[in-house]
């Protein structure tokens, strides 16, 4: 995204045109400091910070005076303000959609003060800063302004098409002799089917009401050979679209099967980035949905497309063939059926969306009011529930009316339309034969053609719907199989088969919006099987600084190093098979208590396993169920307690034997005695590993090496527990917090 | 000592370790309904429990012996190790344990609003029961091996799908 937008004359005449390459920043801002809409600029160059604004520079200033510069959030927008000359000023204001731009202008700003304010001390010289590249993805399509679906950068409106649909055309490459063969019979198909009304042409005029006499035995002798060819050509249309369709059903399973197992399998190596920009929901619709839509595209759409297209020609040439008179007047309701078809489905469309909002909305509120029955029942909100659920049960009632009634007008009105040409031809038609122009046989040929191009001219209506949903499906599958991770291994990444476990932290920055960081110039020194504490309030960046351990992300700024190395410079799966993680919400797959202790191991042995559950304290929990080891657990492990998962993952942990540990919030969603458990089976995995642990309750901390209270990204204090409390600092001000809300909870008790 | 799993060496006696019992050393014996064992050298337990450690996936290894209060005392690993009386005694308290029915043939299966009742013939006898959920809540520890789980919770073994006359098999893979 550029920072340095097309200035308006009058704006850059106000700056004193600044020449090209002078201007580092110039955006509009979209409201005046009175909170209206209205333009006002801000521009940087290279020594100057302007703001103009309604014809007049409003603030200038050089920029060695500006300090402190920052982004104010506010409801439906923000504030650039900053520090000049010793007074705070608020510069400009913008609604969230230009939050970005001023966000990376103030990063600029505060990078520029930083070196200024360095510029006097010849210890601390670093180069100028210069405007950090946007990695951030815009939220609208540059082209067209059409703000792009959440977790997806397709819009359906640019994508070019013809492309898409290449590459779509490209996947069926390697079935191109099945899909050939299919195509083949389509033609095959289409032709066939022109037989039976080219039959019932002779069947009338020369057996059933010949105009010139033919004698009777004639007529006898030709009827079964008529009646036998049609029977004939039903037989082989019928054998011909119930071979297609098989093969058409195991070609397209083919293919979904393929396309499913390779998006899938990109998915998997995604980095974690993806999955927060993408929830859980919107990935599984993609391997699932998107991959149907697709695959329906290609194996039902695309031969249906043909089949309409040849039929449409075959027939349209057939009919101008017997009476081209006849056939133009027949088209002459089309273009009407073709509006009111395109209509009618647009507005269909909208309100069938609106069906499945309400029922959405519905199911969401069912799940919601059900799920949390006891509070609805602890404060005696039943007769409200029942009252809230009344207008979703409104609105899906209203929706489904609209829809069914929509439907069920339409679709006669227009079955009634295209009907008018098959009565313009029984009018026009009838005179004809009645005058000798045309014969009976000819008629009655005629509309049975006629029945056959009705379905094509509808289809045509909507198959730029069709393509645009299936090109827009395609486009989103491709994405997904385009994106690369961000958390790359490097190309010449170095093997670690064992790691001794010294982690450090060296200077390190990051944040999940660069421009916002969470963790400021961080720098920690670990020693192989130590055990340390993160501590602090909510928001402090303990869990960050886990992620960061585990190289979910990579920092922006310093680097976190494993026994010397650079964490980005070590090969991932060694890295990975040597660190070991038990999280608070613990995750369990749909399998057996075995399987999911087996998850860290797969060739583990059976006594391994029971090995890793015994010292976990879980072996007799798991004995004592009547299927013991096999005992299924379901989705997320329901079918246990909280602090039977925990130490079912603790187990887990033990089996896969990590150098490097991460605790985080391992007990604090149980109860005492379970927590005793599971301390004791925590206290018997860390022994001789370097372990991270985060935990809200600070006496579970007490056997921690040395503690790290972080505050605002940043460590304020380091050292033992008792060390932390004698200096009275920010540790001691939150045990004092905990202590008083305990005694608060024993009182209210 | 033993190794545990973090690969350090540990003395037997911590908690944290699994006990696996010399099959030589013990010696079974039936006591009316109750089953009791002594381990040589040791001492005698008046009330044992022989529970399977995972009954599906490895049904004749792997047995939690366990005290009258319900604590473990050691992982029997193959009771075909034990003497022929304890090898009996052993065997006769598990069949009394685990009431697992295996199919030998399955008469009929009529499906009746979401639930399938059964008609089968069993190792102890004809049977009826009914399942709901049969396809979500049917195990299969093997390809060719189903438990089927009924709505009381009880459990009942087609040990070999491929074993079953065609009528049976039928019945069966219509309702999976």
């Amino acid at each position: 995204m550029p920072l340095v937008e097309q200035l308006p004359e009058s704006v850059a005449a106000l700056a004193g045109a600044p020449a090209d390459g002078e201007l580092v920043i110039a955006i509009r801002s979209d409201l005046n400091l009175q909170g209206a809409y209205g333009e006002e600029w801000l521009l940087v160059t290279q020594e100057r910070l302007l703001v103009c604004a309604g014809g007049v520079v409003r603030v200038q200033c050089p920029l060695e005076r500006v300090r402190m510069p920052a982004c104010e959030s506010l409801i439906g927008g923000g504030a650039l303000v900053a520090t000049l000359d010793g007074r705070p000023v608020e510069l400009i204001r913008y609604t969230n959609g230009r939050a970005r731009r001023f966000g990376r202008a103030a990063k600029y700003l505060s990078d520029v003060a930083a070196w200024h304010e360095a510029a006097g001390k010849p210890e601390q010289a670093k180069e100028k800063p210069q405007l950090a590249e946007d990695t951030e993805e815009e939220r609208r399509c540059p082209t067209c302004g059409l703000p792009f679906n959440e977790g997806s950068r397709v819009c359906p409106v640019c994508m070019d098409k013809s492309k898409v649909l290449l590459r779509v055309m490209g996947l069926l490459r390697p079935y191109w002799k099945r899909g050939a063969l299919v195509m083949g019979l389509v033609v095959l198909g289409t032709a066939v089917s022109m037989f039976p009304p080219y039959l019932v042409k002779p069947l009338v005029d020369k057996v059933i009401n010949p105009k010139e006499p033919v004698p009777l035995e004639s007529r006898y002798a030709l009827l079964p050979v008529l009646v036998l060819a049609m029977l004939g050509a039903r037989v082989l249309t019928t054998t011909l679209t119930v071979l297609r369709g098989r093969m058409m059903a195991r070609l397209g399973g083919q293919l979904g099967f393929d396309l499913r197992a390779r998006v899938c399998s990109h998915v998997q190596f995604q980095s974690l980035k993806f999955f927060s920009k993408h929830n859980t929901g919107a990935i599984m619709a993609r391997i699932t949905q998107d991959t149907g839509s697709l695959e329906s595209a290609l194996i039902d759409v695309l031969p249906y497309f043909v089949n309409n297209v040849l039929t449409f020609i075959a027939i349209g040439v057939v009919l101008f063939g017997m009476n081209w008179r006849l056939t133009l007047l027949v088209l002459i309701p089309m273009p009407v059926v073709m509006v009111l078809s395109r209509l009618f489905w647009r507005r269909l469309m909208a309100i069938l969306h609106r069906f499945f909002h309400f029922r959405a909305r519905i199911n969401a509120f069912l799940n919601d009011s059900l799920s949390g029955i006891r509070v609805v029942k602890a404060f005696a909100q039943e007769s409200q529930e029942i009252a809230r659920f009344h207008p979703h049960n409104a609105g899906l009632f209203d929706s489904t009316v609209a829809l069914e009634q929509r439907w069920v007008t339409i679709f006669p009105m227009l079955w009634f339309i295209t009907g008018l040409g098959e009565l313009i031809v029984w009018y026009i038609g009838g005179r004809s034969v009645l005058g000798g122009d045309m014969t009976m046989g000819m008629l009655m040929s005629f509309i049975a053609y006629l029945g056959m191009f009705y379905g094509p001219l509808q289809f045509f209506t909507r198959i730029i719907d069709y393509l645009t949903r299936s090109l827009t499906a395609a486009e989103r599958v491709f994405e997904v199989l385009d994106s690369d991770p961000d958390v790359r291994e490097a190309e010449n990444a170095v093997p670690m088969p064992r790691i001794e476990g010294r982690v450090e932290f060296r200077n390190v920055t990051f944040g999940y919006d660069q421009h916002k960081p969470v963790l400021h110039n961080v720098t920690l020194d670990v020693r192989p099987g130590e055990m340390i504490g993160f501590v602090g309030q909510s928001g402090a960046g303990k869990s960050t600084t886990i992620s960061l351990i585990c190289r979910f992300y990579d920092p922006q700024e310093g680097a976190i190093c494993i026994d010397g190395a650079d964490v980005r410079t070590i090969k991932q799966q060694d890295y990975r098979s040597q660190l070991g993680i038990v999280l608070q919400d613990t995750f369990l797959f749909n399998g057996s208590i075995a399987d999911n202790i087996r998850y860290a191991k797969p060739e583990a042995t059976f006594e391994e396993i029971m090995a890793a559950a015994k010292i976990a304290n879980a072996h007799d929990f798991i004995v004592q169920k009547p299927m013991g080891y096999d005992t299924r657990v379901g989705e997320r492990g329901q079918a246990l307690s909280g602090g039977e998962r925990q130490r079912i993952a603790i187990a887990r942990a033990v089996l896969h034997n990590p150098r490097v540990l991460i605790l985080d919030e391992a007990t604090s969603s149980v109860d005492t005695d379970t927590e005793k458990q599971i301390q004791e089976a925590i206290a018997r995995l860390v022994k001789g590993r370097t372990t991270f642990a985060i935990a809200h309750r600070l006496s579970t901390l007490r056997n921690a090496d040395r503690l790290v209270v972080l505050k605002d990204g940043k460590i304020e204090e380091m050292g033992t527990h008792d060390e932390l409390l004698e200096k009275k600092g920010e540790f001691h001000r939150l045990v004092q917090l905990q202590q008083e809300m305990s005694r608060i909870k024993a009182v209210s008790r | 000592m033993q190794e545990n799993a973090t690969g350090e060496q540990q003395s037997g006696s911590e908690s944290c370790e699994l006990r696996y019992l010399d099959p030589r050393a013990l010696r079974f014996r039936q006591a009316g309904p109750t089953l009791q064992m002594t381990i040589e050298n040791e001492c005698t337990w008046l009330k044992v429990s022989i529970l399977r450690v995972a009954p599906l996936s490895n049904a004749s290894r792997y047995f939690s012996v366990r005290d009258a209060a319900g604590k473990e005392i050691g992982i029997l690993v193959d009771p075909h190790e034990l003497d022929a009386d304890g090898r009996r005694l052993v065997e006769q308290d598990l069949e009394r344990r685990y009431v697992v029915p295996l199919i030998q043939r399955i008469i009929s299966a009529k499906e009746r609003f979401g639930t399938v009742d059964w008609d089968v013939q069993t190792d102890r006898g004809r049977c009826r029961f009914t399942t709901r959920n049969l396809r979500e809540d049917a195990l299969q520890p093997s390809p060719s091996r189903y438990i089927l789980t009924d709505v009381d919770g009880n459990h009942y073994d087609v040990p070999d799908v491929n074993a079953l006359d065609s009528a049976s098999r039928g019945h069966l893979m219509m309702n999976l």
